[in-house]
């Protein structure tokens, strides 16, 4: 023990724990929840226009929750915590952006193109045949 | 953060520290934990992606799709459940700060109760869903909305198991260094878990009924 360290609870981490700021977090949480849920509930949009302002909505959740819950800032003590996130971002982005447009493409072109996506009130009829691939191996 | 003191004159500069021993231990173990919850988050993203991918018609495979097994009201009330769990696990970190065992294991304990009662509630959900029918092996797409939610569910249950430990543990040595630091870890996991269940919310359940 030296006489610089820190007793725990007063740790940056420990202290950067504001009931105000968890109280904030939470309703605003709960909120744009159920701003989202009443949008959907009462079909208020097209179904894109709901796609996009729920998936808005979820983005602007997310950084609230980033910020007040987490604390995360570019402070000293947050700094790594707050980097490491950013340089995770664009692998979330790539393994979901990426797996979507080739699956997109995929049904694009083996299956009827009347209907990509689930929530345009058609239901997808005659099952896609099997056909035998050739083996991209021999 | 203490200041670097500057080198007394006449003794070499050291570029390195090789005598102290006094590193912000939490401060490296919680970057440590965050980097693991961050590969969690990348286990996720698959699930998503997965889900995304198998909400196509063709992967119902001719039975439920998204529109019949998403109940967004009651998924609401288990989103509002979990953040609540949330808002006490951080009055309990309140109360680590302000030195207070007792108070950190009463809110812990209602920390426990509420994340219980989704779990709960996300139980009969799918047991509802798997007794009508809708199992895991009827479609990709169920395979896929089964999956995200039993990881979820799983993570939910391992913070519990975490809950527990930590109230024994709170009172058995109270707010020493190591319970401090794992309290804090707990409650970046815990509280990572109310974000995910956010989104769930918002990609699988709303957009499953627009």
């Amino acid at each position: 023990m030296t006489k610089h360290e820190l007793k725990p609870w007063e740790h940056p981490e420990i202290a950067s724990a504001h009931r105000g700021q968890y109280i904030l977090g939470y309703v605003l949480s709960v909120v744009l929840s159920g701003v989202s849920l009443l949008l959907v509930l009462a079909h208020a949009l097209s179904p894109l226009g709901l796609l996009l302002v729920i998936a808005v909505i979820a983005a602007v959740t997310l950084l609230a929750q980033l910020r007040l819950l987490f604390h995360l800032d570019f402070s000293e003590h947050q700094l790594w915590n707050t980097l490491t996130l950013t340089l995770n971002v664009p692998l979330l982005m790539l393994t979901i952006g990426l797996t979507a447009w080739m699956f997109r493409t995929l049904y694009l072109q083996v299956m009827t193109p009347d209907r990509p996506m689930h929530g345009s009130g058609v239901s997808y009829q005659q099952p896609y045949a099997r056909q035998p691939m050739a083996d991209p191996m021999q | 953060m203490i200041p670097p003191a500057a080198p007394p004159a006449g003794r070499p500069i050291k570029l390195w520290d090789d005598t102290g021993h006094d590193h912000d231990m939490m401060s490296t173990r919680l970057l440590g934990f965050w980097l693991y919850m961050l590969s969690d988050s990348l286990i996720f993203a698959a699930l998503f992606a997965a889900y995304g991918v198998l909400s196509y018609p063709i992967a119902t495979a001719g039975g439920p799709g998204p529109a019949q097994v998403s109940h967004p009201v009651r998924a609401y009330v288990e989103t509002v459940i979990l953040f609540t769990s949330a808002l006490t696990f951080g009055s309990a970190m309140y109360e680590v700060r302000r030195n207070r065992p007792n108070g950190v294991i009463v809110w812990t304990a209602v920390s426990f109760v509420l994340g219980a009662v989704f779990l709960g509630l996300e139980y009969s959900d799918l047991s509802t869903l798997a007794a009508g029918g809708a199992t895991p092996q009827r479609s990709g797409f169920l395979s896929a909305f089964f999956t995200i939610l039993t990881v979820h569910g799983i993570h939910i249950a391992f913070g519990l198991l975490w809950m527990l430990v930590m109230m024994v543990q709170t009172r058995r040595y109270g707010l020493d260094d190591k319970v401090t630091f794992r309290l804090a870890n707990l409650k970046v996991f815990w509280l990572y878990q109310a974000v995910i269940w956010g989104l769930v919310f918002t990609f699988v359940y709303l957009w499953g009924v627009i």
